[in-house]
């Protein structure tokens, strides 16, 4: 490493006595900028471009003393090494008291003591300087602290939440302005530093220590509560406890409550319109029936007891008058069945068994299947055997309906993968065009006149229902013949999300 | 075999006219001759069988839902008076729902049939009945 060494002279001394460079035959590697002290005057000098200065100047200068020792000064903290051509003791001594770091003789000089000096000067300025950066430095990071706790205090400030800290003994340790505004005015000073349990029923109170020492005991609690505040609001509050070991080792609890009154009031109320929806498709369905089967009977009579005198004509629109009766018997079934289909599949349990055993005696069940071939995957899966049951009947039902031949073959491929199922369904019959992709989802909807074929037009909007509720979804995919639905059914632990 | 078979009544509880009308021709049809009588809810049945009107022996066949005073209500004040309190009593109602179910034979009905849409089915219920009335002893006094 080269020194960058800056020597300045008193011209006027070395003018008058001739004075050698002391670093002439010095061995350490230095690099040196000369100035006279008129030149030096009259420039500026940055304090850190120099490890060293050395000035040299003469006992009889004619610059005043005081010039010489502002010099020292104003190169601090970097090292000033005086020069001086002869010896003197009470010059020595005041350069010292100066703040010079050194001072030497050319009268009685020695290159290796001044080298010496001269290295021992800068490395001790340089460690003082680093222990000086040591000291900004950690001042820094008190400002960057103290930032922070500015963003922190802001973000307590401006959180839609209810923050606080609890110690074992359930005193409030500290708690953000929200909370402590919960409390009435008189009370205010009385929060942090109490467990304020007083001001709660006890209806309240006893929820709050089970879900605090939960979370003392176990690291972690959370709950939704109804919770009446001391200003008499009554709210419902999402609370996370949490357990940390404060600064001195104690276990503290934060706490964390946030106002979900409104989501709550929304989600009963959304609820309950479901519900009485369905109550009242249920109802709709279940009383128009009993007035359409009392039609059906009389009907029935009519023709038991005057069908030999009908002329032809009323035979035939008598069969139109029953097989409309029992079309719409059949809507009125399926709407049913719509209305009650979370109830009939209840829990919804997944099971584990063989796929392919477990869509045979479905398929068994309509119509004319055996001259239909299935082609089932052979795997074991875990889904819900009553939801899947429905589907599938549906699914294969329409098939045979539908089928242009009176033969066919459906495939069903079911692939597994991280987050569920993936079923393929795919039969070769007449296919469904493009444009109706979302139209067959929907209740009552049927691509052929239902005097051409029969149905309700409710299957499909039964199966995606289902499905739906498993928090999967069946999409019509291209295909160039037959149908293809492609249904992505959720494992279990991907829906209940813990 | 029950000598007396051909006494018992069947007091028909029903609301609807046409069900009951169901209920006689399905009689006519099986050439079943027993008397048949007729209440159109719960008050009116009460009232029957409070009065003494319908000889003994007699079975009832009650529907659920009706206006006034339902299949379950009515149940409940036959069997908590005295006097009518052992009279037996069938269900024939459109609800398959297993609480209607379970209720009913808590009040120890006989028999619980749910209402088929198609006629054939009850033709069944009543030929059922015809045997039970016929075969089962039942109370005279």
């Amino acid at each position: 490493m080269t020194y960058q060494v800056l020597v300045i002279i008193d011209s006027k001394a070395s003018k008058s006595s001739n004075l050698e460079d002391p670093l002439l035959f010095s061995e350490t590697p230095h690099q040196i900028t000369s100035l006279s002290y008129e030149e030096f005057d009259h420039t500026s000098v940055s304090d850190d471009e120099f490890d060293c200065v050395i000035f040299i100047t003469h006992l009889h200068s004619s610059l005043p003393t005081s010039l010489r020792y502002s010099l020292i000064d104003k190169f601090h903290p970097t090292p000033v090494i005086v020069v001086l051509d002869q010896y003197d003791e009470e010059l020595e001594r005041k350069v010292i008291n100066e703040g010079a770091r050194n001072c030497f003789f050319l009268d009685c000089f020695d290159q290796a003591h001044f080298d010496y000096a001269m290295q021992d000067a800068i490395r001790l300025a340089k460690l003082q300087y680093h222990s000086l950066s040591r000291v900004s430095k950690s001042n820094q990071l008190f400002r960057q602290l103290k930032d922070e706790n500015a963003f922190y205090d802001l973000i307590e400030k401006t959180m839609p939440a209810y923050i606080f800290v609890k110690d074992e003994n359930f005193v409030i340790l500290r708690a953000n302005d929200r909370f402590i505004n919960l409390y009435p005015e008189e009370l205010r000073n009385q929060v942090v530093g109490y467990t304020t349990l007083e001001h709660y029923s006890l209806e309240d109170r006893e929820p709050f220590l089970i879900k605090d020492r939960e979370a003392f005991d176990y690291g972690f609690s959370e709950t939704l509560e109804k919770i009446t505040f001391p200003d008499g609001k009554v709210r419902t509050m999402h609370t996370t406890k949490t357990r940390f070991d404060s600064l001195n080792g104690r276990p503290h609890i934060l706490g964390l409550s946030i106002d979900v009154t409104e989501r709550e009031v929304l989600i009963e109320r959304l609820q309950k319109s479901n519900k009485d929806l369905e109550q009242f498709a249920y109802t709709a369905s279940h009383d128009l029936k009993s007035p359409l089967n009392a039609i059906k009977k009389l009907v029935n009579w009519i023709e038991e007891d005057y069908g030999e005198l009908f002329p032809a004509e009323v035979t035939t629109q008598f069969g139109l008058i029953k097989s409309r009766a029992e079309r719409m018997s059949q809507l009125l079934s399926d709407l049913l069945e719509y209305s009650r289909l979370h109830k009939r599949i209840g829990e919804g349990d997944y099971e584990k068994f063989k796929f392919n055993e477990f869509v045979k005696p479905i398929h068994a069940l309509n119509e004319n299947s055996e001259s239909f071939s299935l082609d089932v995957s052979d795997i074991e899966v875990l889904l819900p055997k009553t939801a899947l049951n429905i589907v599938l009947l549906n699914l294969l039902n329409n098939t045979i309906k539908h089928h242009h031949e009176s033969v066919g073959v459906i495939s069903i491929k079911v692939d597994e993968n991280k987050s569920g199922y993936i079923i393929d369904y795919q039969d070769d019959g007449p296919g469904i065009d493009d444009m109706y992709a979302q139209k067959i989802f929907e209740m009552f909807q049927t691509l052929q006149p239902r005097d051409k074929v029969e149905g309700s037009g409710m299957g499909l909007a039964i199966v995606q229902k289902i499905i739906d509720y498993y928090g999967g979804n069946i999409q019509l995919m291209d295909s160039s013949k037959g149908v293809h639905f492609r249904i992505v059914w959720p494992s279990k632990n991907v829906l209940s999300n813990d | 075999m029950n000598s007396n078979s051909d006494e018992v009544s069947l007091l028909v509880v029903e609301d609807d006219d046409i069900d009951f009308m169901t209920i006689q021709r399905s009689f006519a049809k099986m050439k079943i001759a027993n008397p048949l009588i007729r209440a159109i809810d719960g008050v009116e049945a009460l009232n029957i069988l409070m009065s003494g009107e319908v000889s003994k022996p007699f079975i009832v066949l009650l529907d659920l839902n009706m206006p006034r005073m339902g299949g379950h209500e009515l149940l409940n004040s036959i069997r908590s008076t005295e006097g009518i309190a052992d009279t037996v009593i069938f269900i024939l109602t459109s609800s398959a729902d297993e609480k209607d179910i379970l209720k009913s034979y808590q009040y120890n009905v006989a028999g619980y049939f749910v209402k088929e849409e198609a006629g054939q089915g009850f033709l069944e219920i009543l030929s059922l009945l015809n045997g039970y009335w016929r075969i089962a002893c039942l109370p005279k006094k």
